[in-house]
């Protein structure tokens, strides 16, 4: 069985800040990795693989240069191949752009039984890329999924439908969607990472992906909420008893 | 004048005959014993088949440090006696033995060397002179065992194992020492030797012998004789295939140890640069999964444990009801010395040994008590490495060395944040680099550390501690919200690979400052500094702040009140007391009015804070340590609790907080020394009350 | 104003809300229509019959299509069909409210159109090339403008309320046959999940953070609970790194993100992923020992002292 996992190389999202005096997003010079729910599909992937049947997995990320340090953590966690895309882009909110692209890579390499993917990714939260993937591939998509079995030309994972958790079986070629409460992804050592030799990475080019932006994010401003921050003094008796008069008045009580 | 008093030697045994049945049995308990000690000593191989001698000497360490602790630890029974019970065991077992045996070669050397040189006589002031020794020698083996036997049958201590092979020994000796006596009242008897007197317990047992070797009697001591003969000769083979063996072990592990490397300090497995750096597969080995993998001076220093339950007695884990015990832990590894090399290292049931690996506080309490010196921490340690390497971190620990990655804090708190009450402070572009105007290179580096630069409570003990520092006008600087995290929680989880990169930040970021000496209040922080640092090239020397506000303190350079009139209960911390760092700095910052805790100095009880277990969930306990150790310390009748560490800070303040809010309330040193900095005059802008 | 748009939501709810979006939008002189999904459960929305759903849309939607024969759980690629279809020649959007079969309808629709698409929308409104979407980015920490130039415009409306009501004449009902699906989809099993808190509901919350030194002292907020009405939340490190509660309870990003008229934050320091999940609370109170936690900025009223003291005053207050 081919199982491709693809993994996106994201700004780790607990460091990123609103600038207010530049007014912007600061998301230069933070550190980088693996998106969280990508992690989960690798770990679900590494799951399958240690299963027992013969499983070649490989991982595919976007992003140059500055990925292949991602990209050899990937690895390390258990993906016998890396596929590195050159060339790559900073809008995480063109999800679509992103499956366009993706599709395309995936066309030129060998092709794999099912791509497992995170159900969104850790900067956009969107969610579509892998539908849309599955769309222009004419593949079944499986999202989210809790927990999931693969054999010989089908998959059977069992599906958080929100106050219902459904079980389904569906033939392969197929796009699935992880979700984060599925596994604690392993966490591979800093060796283990350094052990990995070059030449478990390939890079892919772009080829004549269609890479025309479909969104554009045109403004941003700060995410807080303008609160009124009022503070209410005195002993603990005092302030509760303010707080209490001021819901009244405010009435929420 | 002569004593006319010579040695019999073997008297009512036919003396050929006895000679050679002795020495063949000789001959077949020395084929015995040297074969039990090449086993155990082949047990001892490490991975790759590296051998004791080798690994452990390879190391080129200094020999004569090492051969005067091991002797002074054997001769003087330093260790041992630490424990009054078992000193009084303990000690006259030992010294009478060693006697005995040398009493037993002496008599070797007459009638089997020196016999063949000449008329030599075991006999005349000499004899009777080693009579009186020797008998004492055995009353005092007598007695030790009798102890040992109540203290084990009788009074049985929860932390004392009860061993079968111990047992025997302790039979054996017993019966030696007694039968012994038997036999020489006997001859006594027989001899009628007013020097046989010296002599003095078989002189009083002889009494109940006939003057006259009478047939049944003869009969009667050639089978004790025999018996006798026979205890001796199983105790010998016992040496090599029991634990009776720690005879030999216990020193050969002593001398085995480095004695540079601290209490507190850990192992360095690999070098991160130089694994990459180098072009070949790196051989890292990341801890022991398994008992092939132990490297040989911990495979005979876990052979060297006889289960005496100290470790067990003082482990703070084991007192809070957690699956830890060390002594237990160091049984495993010594019984699995004896198995499959492939299989797992302490075998038993995975989640058991990873819940007591995992509950360990890395306080080195059981470091302290061990009188082997057996260095329980470094295979917990190891142990840990091992399923770190083998990916089997929960979410929490995970979480924890991602967080350490990302946010360069434990706490997974955005890196923005660190330390951002720092800047709120009237002096804060003043002291912290890189704001501060650059002039003379500061003489100290103020280290904040994850902890106070993160949680609010742990912040004040900064402020206080810079304000003291202003007052002295101690030249210092500080990393302020730049400062990474130090690695040491990356360590002590056991990602050595995660550490060294931090480390290589935080050192880069250190000697950027041009500060000669650091200072910091987290002991975490300082001995990591002081002693795993070195292995990356670090050499700048580091203190403790109560080491540096008592040395301010002496010298005059504080201006202050004298100390209130309450007492306030001092907790050293374990990281500190257990390397060495004197309790009187931090007593002298506390002006006197501390009073100590039962469990104090290098017996400190830690406060469940070290070993990373501070940044997870610990599995099962019963109780918290914490709240053992705060209702230990408010025992002492002390209004306030007084403490140099944040992790001890934080853990107590907790215990305290589950007791309601008219408990004692725990403050650092330098909170209470601040608090008697005299206030100066107006236009002085340091003093802020 | 006018223009074409196709709404679609697994609710009634979500269905009225994102048809009163492109209601908006499209004015009097647009064209909203609404898509429901009638399957062997019932309709989707919910399985509310088609006339439920219609009247709820009085005013809001021109025309309600309802496809039957839709199958045995909604699919999104079976919805995915339906709205390509509903969707014809072209619209100006497409407006989905987000569940959990949404985004693989969305995504898939936009594929085949090779639309714009954005996720997790607050609101939509017209810019110089299409529509603009506005939505939290980066965890909470901004909010962005998206320009989707490209038609029909699929939105997928992250969870919300709709305030208003119902009223004019209910759209007609049409009723057309779902196209089959592209691939066999076996149904194995299911199970019921049983959820014992809905925080995105509740009207008032009371969330307990790192302030509480132990598990036991949540005991504390209680009579609190009871005087407000509310429901019990929590921060991440309470509910993931200490389990004290079930991950459901947890609030922020990862967790709920709650709406209600008074949320109340004991103990907690405030970091953005939370702060994220408390946005749309209307009134924000803050119990907290710390004056500098970043909550301090983002609550309306703050309380610098001690729970443990304050939390009994404060029941006793409302007493």
């Amino acid at each position: 069985m081919r199982i491709l996992v693809i993994a996106k190389h994201v700004v780790d999202s607990t460091e990123i800040r609103w600038d207010e005096a530049r007014g912007e997003v600061l998301l230069r010079n933070l550190p980088t990795k693996i998106s969280d729910y990508d992690r989960n599909a690798l770990e679900a992937a590494v799951v399958i693989k240690e299963g027992g049947d013969l499983v070649d997995l490989d991982v595919l990320m976007v992003g140059g240069e500055p990925a292949l340090k991602t990209l050899k953590e990937a690895l390390a966690m258990g993906a016998d191949k890396g596929y590195l895309v050159d060339g790559g882009w900073d809008d995480p909110f063109d999800p679509l752009r992103t499956a366009c692209v993706l599709a395309q890579v995936v066309g030129g390499l060998e092709e794999p039984d099912v791509i497992l993917g995170g159900l969104v990714s850790e900067d956009g939260y969107n969610g579509i890329s892998g539908p849309a993937l599955a769309q222009l591939l004419d593949w079944p998509y499986v999202a989210p999924v809790l927990e999931i079995e693969a054999g010989d030309g089908w998959v059977q994972a069992v599906l958080d439908g929100g106050d219902v958790r459904r079980t389904v079986k569906v033939p392969t070629p197929c796009v699935v969607g992880v979700d984060s409460q599925m596994n604690v992804p392993r966490l591979p050592t800093v060796l283990q990472v350094m052990k990995v030799k070059s030449d478990r990475t390939v890079k892919v080019p772009l080829g004549d992906a269609d890479t025309s932006a479909t969104t554009t994010l045109v403004g941003a401003k700060s995410g807080a909420v303008e609160r009124r921050k009022i503070v209410l003094d005195g002993s603990p008796q005092e302030s509760a008893a303010k707080l209490v008069e001021s819901l009244r008045q405010e009435g929420v009580l | 004048m002569g004593i006319d008093y010579v040695r019999e030697y073997l008297p009512f045994l036919p003396h050929t005959a006895t000679l050679v049945a002795m020495y063949s049995c000789v001959a077949l308990v020395a084929v015995l014993f040297v074969w039990g000690f090449v086993r155990r000593y082949r047990r001892y191989r490490g991975a790759g088949g590296a051998g004791l001698w080798a690994a452990v000497n390879g190391k080129v360490l200094p020999w004569g440090p090492r051969l005067s602790r091991a002797l002074r630890d054997v001769a003087l029974q330093a260790k041992v006696a630490e424990r009054r019970l078992p000193a009084a065991l303990h000690l006259p077992v030992f010294y009478g033995t060693v006697l005995l045996f040398i009493g037993t070669a002496i008599v070797v050397v007459y009638e089997d060397i020196l016999r063949w040189f000449g008329d030599f006589e075991l006999g005349g002031l000499f004899y009777v002179t080693f009579e009186a020794v020797l008998d004492a020698a055995g009353l005092a083996l007598v007695v030790g065992v009798a102890v040992a036997m109540v203290r084990r049958f009788i009074l049985r201590p929860e932390h004392l194992l009860p061993k079968l092979s111990t047992t025997l020994v302790l039979c054996g000796l017993l019966f030696m020492g007694v039968s012994g006596f038997f036999l020489e009242a006997y001859r006594i008897a027989a001899q009628q030797n007013a020097w046989a007197s010296a002599a003095f317990v078989g002189y009083a047992l002889s009494g109940l012998f006939p003057t006259a070797a009478d047939g049944a009697g003869v009969r009667a001591y050639q089978v004790l004789w025999w018996l006798h003969a026979a205890a001796a000769f199983s105790l010998i083979v016992g040496l090599a295939w029991t634990g009776f063996s720690h005879v030999f072990v216990v020193p050969g592990t002593v001398a085995s140890h480095d004695p540079r490397r601290p209490r507190t300090g850990l192992t360095t497995p690999f070098n991160l640069i130089a694994a990459m750096e180098s072009d070949e597969d790196v051989e890292a080995v990341a801890g022991t999964a398994t008992t092939a993998v132990i490297a040989p001076g911990e495979k005979l220093a876990a052979d060297a444990c006889v289960a005496c339950g100290r470790c067990h007695q003082e482990c703070p884990a084991r007192a809070a009801g957690r699956p830890l015990s060390p002594r237990d832990l160091m049984q495993d590894v010594r019984r699995s010395l004896g198995g499959d090399a492939g299989g797992r290292a302490a075998a038993r049931p995975a989640s058991d040994f990873e819940d007591a690996v995992w509950s360990c506080t890395n306080c080195y309490a059981c470091e302290q008590a061990c009188p082997a010196r057996i260095r329980h921490v470094d295979y917990v340690l190891d142990f840990r490495r091992a399923l770190v390497d083998e990916n089997r971190l929960d979410e929490q620990k995970s979480g924890v060395l991602q967080a350490l990655d990302r946010n360069s804090n434990p706490y997974r708190l955005p890196s923005h944040e660190r330390a951002a009450w720092l800047m709120d402070l009237p002096y804060a572009e003043e002291v912290t680099f890189g704001v501060a105007e650059p002039g003379e290179p500061p003489e100290y580096l103020y280290w904040i550390g994850c902890g106070a630069a993160y949680d609010e409570r742990s912040s004040q003990v900064v402020r206080a501690t810079m304000d003291l520092l202003r007052a002295a006008g101690v030249s210092f600087v500080t990393l302020g919200p730049a400062e990474p995290c130090c690695g040491e929680p990356a360590k002590r989880l056991g990602e050595e690979g995660r550490f060294q990169l931090l480390a290589m930040v935080a050192i880069e970021m250190i000697r950027e400052t041009g500060a000669q000496k650091i200072v910091t209040h987290c002991p975490h922080g300082l001995n990591t500094f002081l002693y795993e640092y070195p292995a990356l090239g670090f050499t700048i020397p580091a203190v403790h702040h109560a080491e540096l506000l008592a040395e301010l303190v002496a010298a005059g350079r504080l201006d202050l009140d004298p100390a209130g009139e309450g007492l306030t209960a001092y907790h050293e911390p374990c990281n500190l007391a257990r390397a060495g760092r004197p309790t009187a700095a931090a007593l002298a910052v506390l002006g006197g009015k501390a009073v100590l805790p039962q469990r104090s100095g290098v017996r400190t009880f830690c406060c469940g804070g070290g070993g990373a277990n501070a940044f997870y969930q610990v599995g099962r306990e019963e109780t918290r340590i914490s709240a053992l150790r705060y209702e230990e310390l408010t025992a002492t009748g002390a209004g306030s609790v007084a403490v140099a560490c944040p992790h001890c800070l934080t853990m107590l303040r907790d215990a305290a907080g589950a007791e309601g809010p008219d408990a004692p309330q725990v403050l650092d040193i330098a909170e209470a020394l601040r608090a008697r900095l005299r206030v100066a005059g107006p236009d002085d802008g340091d003093a802020e009350v | 104003m006018a223009g074409r748009f196709v709404v679609s939501a697994a609710s009634v709810a979500d269905l009225q809300r994102v048809a009163a979006a492109a209601r908006e939008l499209a004015g009097a002189d647009g064209r909203v229509e609404a898509v429901a999904l009638q399957g062997d459960g019932g309709l989707a929305p919910a399985g509310a019959a088609a006339e439920q759903v219609a009247a709820a849309l009085g005013g809001l939607a021109d025309a309600l299509v309802v496809y039957d024969g839709a199958g045995a759980w909604l699919r999104g690629d079976v919805w995915a069909a339906c709205l390509l279809d509903a969707l014809g020649d072209g619209a100006d959007g497409l407006f989905v409210a987000d569940a959990p079969a949404a985004r693989e309808a969305a995504g898939r629709v936009a594929a085949a159109r090779g639309a714009s698409c954005a996720s997790m929308c607050d609101a939509v409104t017209r810019g110089a090339d299409g529509l603009v979407a506005t939505r939290s980015i980066y965890g909470g920490v901004a909010d962005g403008s998206i320009s989707l130039p490209l038609a029909p415009a699929v939105c997928l409306f992250a969870a919300g309320k709709y305030e208003g009501e119902a009223s004019g004449a209910a759209p007609a009902v049409e009723r057309r046959r779902a196209p089959a699906p592209a691939y066999q989809a076996e149904w194995v099993a299911e199970e019921p999940v049983v959820k014992t808190v809905d925080l995105a509901a509740a009207p008032v919350v009371v969330s307990v953070g790192r302030g509480f030194a132990k598990a036991e002292d949540i005991e504390l907020v209680k009579p609190l609970l009871e005087r407000l009405g509310a429901e019990l939340g929590c921060s991440r490190p309470i509910a993931e790194d200490f389990k004290w509660l079930p991950q459901e309870r947890q609030v922020g990003l990862t967790g709920v993100t709650v709406s209600p008229g008074l949320y109340v934050a004991l103990g907690i320091s405030g970091q953005v992923q939370h702060l994220a999940g408390i946005k749309g609370a209307r009134v924000v109170v803050s119990v907290n020992n710390d004056a500098r936690a970043p909550i301090t900025r983002n609550a309306d009223y703050v309380v610098v002292g001690d729970l443990y003291k304050v939390v009994p005053e404060l029941v006793a207050a409302l007493s």
